[in-house]
């Protein structure tokens, strides 16, 4: 046959849009479409999307896109699509960024959706007030987390370390890192470096009795202080316990970049909850534990959301949304889909729910948010606009204090004062 | 006064003419996306920056507040026009050199000329990409495949290339040069425009290789030559997949790898400084005008063409 005709063409297009009418399941239903964002890591994808998908298999008509990122990239298309008014229904949302949101009237208030779809009532006072922002919810915890170290066990034990005490101090951290780092030298070290971690810093403010900001935005450490925590790592460094400057640069912050990740050191610092995606790409078995202690001082961590979902404030599906985070907080199908990757759950009954699921790392993060509870200190107000700069400030400051670029002191300087500015700028 | 008017009309109605009208709606859609989607946000972002706009509350007329900013207080601005000035002095020359050495090994016509031609342009086709960027960083990595073989062939333990900031950029160099395809197929065409009799008189008259590489190759290739070197300056003035790739958006070590684009690109979309962004922008495009028209002023004196004298 030679071409196809017109006419052909006419007729077989007009049966090829009967057949996507007829081949359509939801033709002539009323049917609600929602977009769901988070970020993420593959194994938290694939959790979330189960749990969307066991929700559309009982509420047919209901159709939920979804949508994940790196960390980084996520707040760049939030901020832009938030902006250009296509924000998605359901929003991950983070307790550094939801003051900001809630107050720029972008998140939906939940009272009204309260209790019915949505239902709180399970949850302890804690980790339902942790959404609030000026009296009223703006997001529903999805579980606790604290920072937590997460070490490799067989190197722990290779030097006769067993299990880490809760209240292990910085000297036990030194000399233990500076064991392992015998084992295989020049290769693998005891512990990465965490002085260019914005939250390490944090932490040890926190042991010291402080916070890092000031409720009103400000920088709320001297320079100092700065310098104290450059010369602890230059300290460790300068030993061989800690990773060189080479190899902590490598680490931008992804969860395959950190120096355990890689096979180069047996200790990285973390959050609680992301020992399930550290554990899901290390072929060795990790733990977790409390971050080193400064004796007679708090311990400096503070039980927080590891993360919040959010409903937008132009959501046209609100009380579908609604529904959905029912589902995936207080029904066995959808809590039991997310598991404990996103925290501790803040509900008891889902904490019931989850525990015959738990393998081993599973319940030791429930019972390291247990402790840590315990000798938590008060969770410090969110950081401030711009404190997402200070992260990469502290960054570029600390490595090239590892470098030796400049010394500590000149470090911590600089630290101090372009951290300043950046809060005044923001 | 009316006929005044009417004269002066006259001609620009007769020069559009109603055989016009399907060539103009040909054009509507390249000239529609021109207006919207690339002069209505250039214009929009000259607005832009001269605000203080962090994408959820409405811009603010901050005056140029910006712009005394950068180049009064910005140690991280100067540091990017630092960082971006080094690349391109040592990215373009080298990759030039490169690009002509290679295309006169390929003008003398060796064997399967045709394919080494493909093979040696396929860098280019590919090296912008992220695929490529994530190869260079497992290339030059602590222990990657280049130390590998400087200690297989050497005995030499090297550093993390791409992790230490006195040698991240240069990786970015060499990732660049190796991109010389573009400029190599360009050198080829113009190389071939050369008449051979030139060099057959030349060496008549005793010139040697080196000889009648400075006194015809390079004169003739000037326009050529001149042509290159303004295309691969402004492209290395854009330069920004590889460093964000390879840096992880950070464009460490210590902002060795901080092109200007990333920068731009840090303001704008991490920092959610979008007034602020949009002035480094006009300001780099200004600077790329600059040298622009520095190049053009200055090849007066060092390119001919043809048709001139």
């Amino acid at each position: 046959m030679a071409a196809f005709s017109r006419r052909q063409f006419a007729a077989g297009g007009a049966a090829a849009l009967g057949m996507a009418f007829l081949g359509s399941p939801v033709f002539g239903q009323s049917n609600t479409r929602l977009r769901c964002f988070w970020w993420g890591n593959p194994e938290r994808d694939r959790r979330t999307r189960a749990a969307l998908d066991a929700y559309q298999a009982k509420a047919p008509g209901v159709q939920v896109s979804s949508e994940s990122i790196g960390w980084g990239e996520y707040w760049t298309k939030l901020a832009t699509q938030t902006a250009g008014g296509n924000a998605p229904d359901l929003i991950q949302m983070d307790y550094r960024y939801i003051y900001e949101y809630a107050r720029r009237n972008t998140l939906m208030a939940l009272e009204s959706v309260m209790p019915k779809p949505l239902d709180l009532s399970n949850f302890s006072a804690n980790a339902r007030d942790c959404g609030k922002v000026d009296g009223k919810l703006y997001g529903v915890s999805m579980g606790s987390n604290s920072k937590a170290m997460i070490y490799d066990v067989a190197m722990f034990e290779k030097v006769g370390v067993k299990s880490l005490d809760i209240g292990w101090t910085w000297d036990d951290m030194a000399r233990i890192a500076g064991e392992i780092s015998k084992i295989n030298p020049g290769k693998y070290w005891g512990t990465g470096d965490n002085s260019r971690w914005e939250q390490g810093f944090e932490h040890w403010l926190n042991q010291h009795g402080k916070n890092m900001y000031t409720e009103d935005g400000k920088a709320n450490f001297s320079r100092e202080e700065v310098a104290e925590w450059f010369e602890l790592w230059d300290k460790l460094r300068k030993s061989g316990a800690c990773a060189p400057a080479e190899v902590g640069a490598m680490n931008t912050g992804g969860i395959d970049m950190y120096e355990i990740s890689r096979g180069q050191a047996a200790m990285s610092y973390a959050n609680s909850n992301q020992v399930v995606a550290f554990q899901a790409i290390s072929k060795s078995k990790l733990g977790l534990s409390v971050f080193p202690n400064t004796p007679g001082k708090p311990s400096g961590h503070y039980i927080k959301p590891a993360m919040l979902m959010s409903v937008s404030s132009r959501s046209r599906a609100q009380e579908e949304a609604a529904k959905i985070i029912q589902f995936m907080m207080n029904e066995e199908a959808g809590v039991r889909a997310l598991g404990i990757e996103r925290g501790v759950p803040g509900s008891v009954e889902a904490q019931k729910m989850i525990a015959p699921d738990l393998d081993d790392l599973g319940r030791a993060q429930v019972d390291y948010v247990a402790a840590v509870t315990k000798v938590a200190v008060p969770l410090p107000p969110p950081p401030p606009k711009g404190a997402g700069e200070i992260e990469t400030l502290l960054r570029r400051v600390a490595d090239s204090v590892a470098f030796g670029k400049q010394d500590v002191k000149a470090g911590a300087a600089q630290f101090h004062t372009e951290a300043v500015n950046v809060l005044a700028r923001a | 006064m009316n006929g005044v008017r009417k004269a002066q009309t006259s001609p620009a109605r007769s020069r559009f003419r109603d055989e016009d009208l399907p060539g103009y709606l040909f054009m509507a859609p390249w000239i529609l996306g021109f207006l919207l989607f690339t002069l209505g946000p250039t214009l929009a972002s000259l607005g832009l920056a001269f605000t203080k706009f962090d994408l959820l509350s409405p811009p603010q007329w901050i005056g140029v507040d910006n712009f005394t900013f950068m180049f009064t207080q910005d140690q991280r601005f100067w540091n990017a026009l630092r960082v971006t000035f080094v690349y391109l002095l040592l990215e373009v020359p080298l990759k030039l050199a490169f690009a002509l050495a290679i295309a006169m090994a390929m003008d003398k016509g060796i064997r399967g000329g045709d394919l080494y031609r493909a093979l040696f342009y396929v860098p280019s086709l590919l090296g912008g990409s992220v695929a490529i960027a994530v190869l260079w960083r497992q290339l030059f990595q602590g222990d990657g495949v280049v130390n590998q073989v400087l200690l297989w062939l050497f005995g030499v333990q090297g550093p993390s290339w791409i992790s230490n900031p006195e040698t991240s950029l240069y990786t970015l160099v060499i990732l660049a040069v190796w991109q010389f395809g573009s400029p190599m197929i360009i050198f080829l065409a113009g190389l071939r425009q050369i008449p051979a009799e030139l060099y057959e008189a030349a060496s008549i008259d005793g010139a040697t290789r080196w000889k009648q590489f400075w006194r015809i190759t390079l004169p003739l290739l000037a326009p050529v030559l001149f042509f290159n070197i303004v295309f691969q300056t402004i492209e290395a003035f854009k330069a920004f997949t590889p460093a964000f790739i390879i840096s992880g958006g950070t464009g460490g070590p210590v902002d060795s790898t901080l092109f200007y684009t990333l920068y731009l690109y840090q303001e704008a979309f991490a920092h959610f400084r979008m007034g602020y962004a949009s002035a480094l922008a006009w300001v780099l495009l200004v600077i790329i005008g600059v040298c622009t028209t520095l190049s053009f002023l200055a090849s007066k004196y060092w390119v001919f063409y043809e048709d001139e004298r």
